[in-house]
């Protein structure tokens, strides 16, 4: 204690001795403050380790619940779109509005080779998709049948690593592949032959019988439980739908390239009947959803800070009114206020760092470690989350950005607080501080 | 006595004149010009080919197909052409509906929810295929008035469902000529009355030993530019058809 008042005292620049010329100069005046500012702080560690702590738990809180959410609907947008829709889709106009399979569009080579030519355009996926009714012994079901081509696909939505039985598609295979839950439901595996009914191309009676060359499992339960997928040509076949597709999906690395990829297909197709479709089009209800939900979330995030923000206030008006006569010491003994004020801002700054940063490495630790094993859901639970659609998994996201915001946010936070100390600093009388 | 029979003859001659000359230019009751119309078009049994030719707004399809009927109980049709439904055989069989598919090898009945869906894509609803002619007996028949169409005097009778039956339609109304009992218009109504779709035959040739309409288009009223038309290419009337024809077995042999 008395150390302190005794460096307080040296720098004052009102009392500087001859003995120490050198802390006229700014930087090491700057340095004093600093030091006294860090030793302040533990000088009442409980203190200190209260308010880091309520920090440290704010940061923690903070990102773990936004690392949750934004994981959770990357999970949700990975599944919809990387998995299937693609971020951008060609198809005929008409397509979209009623999805039938009259309105077709022309598989065309050139186009599919102009598009891939595109810088950041990976691939382009020609699809022909529509409904059919699948049968095997007695059991009948509606199932969703899809054509691709089975190497290109595989590249974006990597579904041969989703293969539980049997084998991936060939190029031009005319067997098919049935996702895991309708396999189950129907009592059929791999080497089986099931029959496909459907309305094609025009109204033409689609009927035939395909062998099952493998079981797929699908991460969504609800397309899981309907979805059959067969080579382009086959598919193509079946419909009577030769040459045509319902789309080409726009394979390209992140939605970060929607904008530059976008104006550069539309100038390719312009002459012609098609139309692109972004992936927040064609997700419209998933968008809609993400939005709602992270609304909420945010409303958490709000009250969480407020609850912080009040909780650090407390500590500081409570450390205010202790060292009231303190303060009134330094200052009679000749301290001038704005150092003082310094003082102050610095400890809390210090404070601040130690628990946001301890909060920031902990948070870090947590989401990493929950990145790399996310929590799977059993019971009930999982049988609500399903209902929705959504894989039963709990996923975070390991976006640096959340932990940076959460970081900031709450840094500021104690920013604010710190305004009361500096305005009590700046306005107490020395007489009342020192009769404390 | 002599004075008895005198009596009454003179009394009943008149009489019986009297019905006579009522009787000489017979009124047909609105369900007798129906059953008429409806025979002209089907007979005890006939055999025909037809083209089918749906019209889209933006494509058009045509399917061949060979068609078998007996009675308003039996009918059995075969896809000819193209030759991706080539083989198809729809049955109907009393109030059942079967469907053949070669290429699976499977026997399907249409079940009853399916009967308002188009036959084969087209605006024929597989309740057409199926009701064709119970028009007669499910139906109560008024004749509204008579009224030129196409150049020809028509009767314009309706045709409201009696109570217990199970139509789908909340009315229909006929046009059909005096001469030769032509059908050449049906208007068929839901049951909020409104107009669902319009049937139209004409082109009048003699076929199969009789005069009738060859052509028959179908126009359903909420889908603007969608029609279908039945052309029929031949057809031949009242040859012997066994009931056992109409067999789940023979629909897997006929060609």
């Amino acid at each position: 204690m008395c150390y302190v008042f005794y460096l307080i005292a040296q720098n004052t620049p009102t009392q500087n001795t001859p003995t120490h010329q050198h802390t006229n100069t700014p930087t090491h005046q700057h340095m004093e403050i600093l030091k006294i500012a860090w030793r302040n702080i533990w000088r009442n560690k409980q203190r200190t380790l209260i308010t880091a702590s309520s920090l440290m738990f704010a940061v923690i809180f903070g990102v773990a619940m936004r690392s949750l959410q934004l994981g959770t609907y990357d999970k949700m947008i990975d599944s919809a779109v990387r998995q299937y829709s693609g971020f951008i889709q060609i198809q005929d106009t008409s397509y979209w509005k009623e999805k039938t399979i009259d309105d077709l569009m022309i598989d065309s080579i050139e186009l599919q080779k102009a598009i891939t030519e595109i810088d950041g355009v990976t691939s382009v996926l020609p699809r022909l998709e529509s409904f059919a009714l699948i049968a095997s012994g007695e059991k009948t079901k509606g199932a969703f049948f899809q054509g691709i081509d089975p190497l290109l696909d595989d590249e974006m939505t990597g579904l041969s690593s989703k293969m539980v039985k049997g084998n991936f598609l060939k190029p031009n295979d005319e067997g098919i592949l049935v996702s895991y839950r309708l396999s189950s439901y129907l009592g059929i595996s791999i080497n089986d032959t099931i029959v496909l009914m459907s309305q094609g191309y025009h109204g033409v009676t689609s009927a035939n019988i395909f062998p099952v060359r493998g079981i797929i499992k699908i991460p969504n339960p609800k397309i899981d439980r309907a979805l059959i997928i067969g080579s382009i040509k086959t598919v193509q076949e079946f419909y009577g739908a030769e040459n045509m597709l319902t789309s080409m999906v726009i394979n390209i690395p992140s939605k970060n390239d929607i904008e530059v990829i976008l104006p550069k297909i539309k100038n390719l197709i312009k002459s012609k009947n098609l139309k692109t479709i972004t992936w927040t089009d064609m997700n419209k209800e998933l968008k809609q959803q993400i939005e709602s939900d992270n609304g909420g979330g945010i409303i958490m995030l709000i009250i969480l800070y407020i609850v912080v923000f009040f909780g650090i206030l407390g500590t500081i008006i409570m450390m205010t009114a202790e060292r009231q006569k303190e303060f009134g010491v330094m200052v009679a003994l000749g301290m001038q206020k704005s150092y003082l004020a310094l003082i102050v801002l610095f400890e809390t700054l210090f404070l601040g760092m130690i628990g946001a940063f301890t909060g920031a490495i902990v948070s870090l630790l947590i989401i990493l470690n929950f990145y790399n094993s996310p929590i799977h859901i059993t019971g009930e639970m999982a049988d609500i989350y399903e209902q929705f659609g959504i894989e039963p998994v709990l996923a975070f996201s390991a976006d640096m950005g959340i932990l940076v915001n959460q970081f900031i946010v709450v840094f500021s936070l104690l920013v604010i607080a710190v305004i009361y100390p500096m305005v009590k600093i700046k306005s107490f009388k020395i007489i009342d501080a020192l009769h404390k | 006595m002599k004075k008895i029979i005198q009596i009454i003859s003179y009394t009943l001659f008149p009489l019986v004149l009297l019905v006579l000359f009522f009787q000489g230019k017979p009124e047909l009751t609105p369900k007798e010009i129906i059953t008429k119309a409806n025979n002209l078009r089907y007979g005890e049994t006939s055999i025909g080919g037809m083209d089918m030719t749906l019209v889209r707004p933006t494509w058009k399809r045509s399917i061949s197909m060979k068609m078998w009927t007996k009675g308003t109980d039996y009918s059995m049709v075969i896809i000819t052409a193209p030759a991706k439904e080539k083989g198809q055989v729809f049955m109907k069989r009393e109030v059942e509906m079967w469907n053949w598919i070669p290429k699976i090898s499977r026997m399907i009945k249409l079940p009853p929810s399916t009967m308002t869906q188009g036959w084969m894509g087209s605006d024929y609803t597989n309740d057409d295929m199926m009701n064709e002619g119970s028009l007669i007996d499910k139906f109560t028949h008024k004749l509204i008035k008579t009224e030129v169409f196409e150049n020809m005097n028509c009767w314009v009778i309706e045709s409201t469902p009696s109570e217990d039956s199970d139509v789908i339609w909340g009315k229909k109304t006929s046009w059909i000529s005096q001469d030769g009992f032509f059908t050449l218009k049906t208007e068929s109504y839901d049951e909020d009355m409104y107009l669902v779709k319009t049937e139209i035959a004409s082109e009048i040739i003699q076929m199969g030993g009789k005069r009738l309409p060859s052509k028959f288009e179908i126009i359903p009223e909420d889908d603007p530019g969608n029609k279908t038309i039945v052309v029929l290419k031949d057809i031949v009337f009242d040859t012997e058809i066994k009931d056992s024809f109409f067999s789940q077995q023979n629909m897997k042999r006929i060609r």
